[in-house]
């Protein structure tokens, strides 16, 4: 891969964050009226209001804030929540690992089933399994994901007892209870994923099917196993692999409502209730975490993206 | 120079009143209809004719790779005695990329961007010899260096957004003939391509001709290399052929109204790139022929009773052919008005 590709995917993630932060700072700044009073609440005392405003920081000059807060983040320091008082990090740290395990499962399901289910229906345009493909496809995108996720606690937590209705468990307790407490919400999520996936991968293959390099493949003597193999799918992947990327960052926003009805003690259950509790920090902290997660996730399938394409690979 | 064959060889290729239709909303019967012609072997044919009269079409049945929707209703083509029509999907298989090659006009999206070239070139001894991906790419090498591409052994590993347009129709043609086929198809192969390189091209088609005999059935707009390189002339009009003859025959007396208009379209100097705006009026639309002879809207004598029925080929001396009633009874034909 070219290196001037690499730095500037890398640079590109860099601003990206860059960016953010600053919006993420400008949050404090810009709550209507007093952010000290926001956070304090409508009948805290002014010494409580004055005590907050301190340690937001809100009494320095705004360039000193901003690079005494941007200092603190690059050694992992997100300040400290206003309600619990507890540092925002542990918070995090605490919350993030039942929201990651949902939204890779969620990944894994959505790429495990859409991809083949599209693939196999643009290899077979017109056919039973492509209208069945692009039925469910168009239920799946259509079925919101709290509903879906009711449904499946309903029918496969309550009717039968096969899997635990709510909360999460590590996965030091073992792979199967992990397992057991992710697979609704991570399904819930993952379903419309899926099912995007699927459309696209169809268009894909249906799309490169045209292509006059297949006709040539064919013209050499190659047989559809062949030429899935060795032309379809290679050329296929490089635009779903882009589409990849998009839904990751889809499926973390989404897993904010998933963890409310799935009772998931998450990074979308803190940002719930850092809002409702005016926790500011709480809330800086979650958002850059999920545009670090983004700009990672996207610096990835850069990566896969110019591995697979040899227009970017070579110089 | 002329590569012409003793006459009397068994045809490689014999296509004989090959017929194609469209299915769909609108079936449209006859968008090729009564196509005969042959290419004996080391021989090489040009297939000729304005934009859409059906020579691509005419080249993706020899394949048996023609667009869904469209079907074979009748004729026959045979290569090397085979009936093609007659063969499985598997049999075709068989036979494409290993006796019949084929080169399309655009070399750039004719070759997959995601595949190296030696291993484009390999792939078709590796389909049809089974050589393993290793032997296949040593032998890649030697027909990159036979195509006329310098440092073979480096550019195996090329992609073909690497080279240059006459290098990636250079990698076209390497693989056309990598299992040394009988005869090689060629689609406008060197259109997409400068004028110096278009010769170029043309000179590696023409050594590969006269050192290992391979036919070609060469589809191309451009009279010039017509002259040039081939031996017999295909003229279509409109899915139909309308004239068969050797090139001296076609180019000194050309028999049919249309193809006199194809010569007197040439001018003496420059290079002819489309032979389209040179005839008064348009190549009708699939599925709306006239009912008679199919170049009657456009042709100065038509009207004329016997054009308003459907014609027929007829045989002229020197195995020449002709689909025109009024060449065939031997009248003087003129060429139908240029636009000014
Ligand atoms: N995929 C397709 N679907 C429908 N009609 C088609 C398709 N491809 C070609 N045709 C029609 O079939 C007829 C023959 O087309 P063909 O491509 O064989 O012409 P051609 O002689 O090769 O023209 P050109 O010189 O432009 O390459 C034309 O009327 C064209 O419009
Ligand atoms: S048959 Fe008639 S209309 Fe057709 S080409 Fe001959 S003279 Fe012209
Ligand atoms: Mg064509």
């Amino acid at each position: 891969m070219k290196p001037t590709y690499v730095l500037t995917r890398i640079g590109g993630g860099l601003v990206v964050l860059w960016l953010v932060s600053l919006l993420t700072f400008a949050l404090l700044q810009l709550v209507p009226g007093d952010a000290a009073q926001l956070v304090a609440g409508d009948n805290a005392s002014p010494e409580r209001v004055e005590e907050i405003r301190r340690q937001l920081g809100l009494d320095q000059p705004l360039i000193t804030q901003y690079l005494s807060w941007l200092g603190g983040i690059l050694h992992g320091d997100l300040g400290n929540s206003v309600f619990t008082g507890d540092p925002v990090t542990a918070a995090i740290l605490r919350a993030a690992p039942a929201t990651l395990s949902i939204t890779l499962v969620a990944l894994i399901i959505a790429v495990a089933i859409g991809v083949p289910a599209g693939i196999v229906a643009g290899l077979r345009q017109g056919g039973w399994i492509d209208r069945a493909v692009s039925l469910l496809a168009t239920v799946g995108i259509a079925m919101p994901g709290f509903w879906v996720g009711m449904l499946l606690i309903l029918l496969f937590a309550l009717t039968n007892p096969w899997l635990p209705a709510t909360g999460y468990a590590p996965i030091s307790d073992g792979i199967g209870t992990w397992l057991s407490h992710i697979i609704i919400p991570a399904t819930a999520l993952g379903l419309a994923t899926g099912a995007e996936l699927a459309r696209h991968a169809r268009g894909c293959v249906a799309d490169v099917l045209e292509r006059p390099y297949i006709r040539t493949a064919r013209a050499r003597g190659a047989g559809s196993f062949w030429l899935i193999r060795h032309h379809v799918l290679r050329n296929a992947a490089i635009p779903v692999v882009t589409v990849l990327g998009l839904q990751a960052g889809r499926l973390l926003g989404g897993s904010i409502v998933i963890e409310m009805v799935c009772g998931v003690d998450g990074l979308g259950t803190l940002a719930i209730n850092s809002i409702l509790q005016r926790d500011l920090p709480i809330l800086q902290g979650y958002v850059l975490l999920a545009a670090a997660v983004v700009v990672v996730v996207n610096l990835v399938v850069d990566g896969v993206y110019g591995w697979l394409n040899p227009k970017v690979r070579t110089s | 120079m002329s590569l012409a064959p003793p006459p009397s060889r068994e045809p490689l290729l014999a296509v004989s009143d090959l017929a194609i239709d469209l299915a769909g909303e609108t079936v449209q019967r006859g968008l090729i209809h009564d196509v005969s012609f042959t290419v004996a072997p080391g021989e090489s044919v040009a297939l000729i004719g304005e934009s859409g009269c059906g020579k691509t079409m005419t080249g993706m049945a020899v394949l048996g790779l023609l667009p869904r929707g469209f079907t074979v209703s009748s004729g026959s083509i045979r290569l090397g005695g085979r009936d093609l029509l007659a063969c499985s999907e598997r049999e075709l298989r068989s036979v494409r990329g290993r006796s019949l090659g084929a080169i399309f006009q655009e070399p750039m999206s004719s070759l997959d961007p995601t595949m190296r070239v030696g291993d484009q070139i390999a792939e078709a001894r590796r389909l049809h010899l089974g050589e393993s991906r290793k032997v296949a790419r040593a032998r890649a090498e030697e027909l990159l260096d036979r195509v006329g591409i310098a440092d073979a052994a480096r550019r195996l590993d090329s992609y073909p957004h690497e080279l240059s347009g006459g290098m990636q129709q250079r990698v076209m043609i390497a693989s056309a003939i990598a299992c040394d086929p009988d005869l090689v198809l060629a689609d406008e192969p060197t259109t997409a391509l400068d004028v110096t390189i278009q010769a170029e091209i043309l000179e590696l088609l023409r050594e590969l001709r006269r050192e290992q005999g391979i036919a070609v059935l060469l589809v191309t707009h451009d009279l010039g290399v017509v002259a040039d390189f081939c031996d017999r002339v295909v003229v279509m009009y409109a899915g139909t052929v309308v004239e068969r003859a050797g090139v001296d025959e076609l180019f000194a007396d050309p028999a049919h109204p249309y193809t006199r208009a194809l010569l007197d379209a040439v001018p003496q100097t420059g290079h002819p790139r489309t032979l389209l705006p040179v005839i008064q009026g348009r190549v009708p639309v699939a599925g709306r022929f006239p009912a008679g002879c199919r170049f009657e809207p456009r042709c100065p004598h038509g009207g004329d009773e016997r054009c308003l029925a459907p014609q027929h080929e007829t045989a002229l001396p020197g195995a020449r052919s002709v689909r025109c009633a009024r060449a065939a009874a031997g009248e003087p034909v003129t060429r139908p008005a240029v636009p000014a």
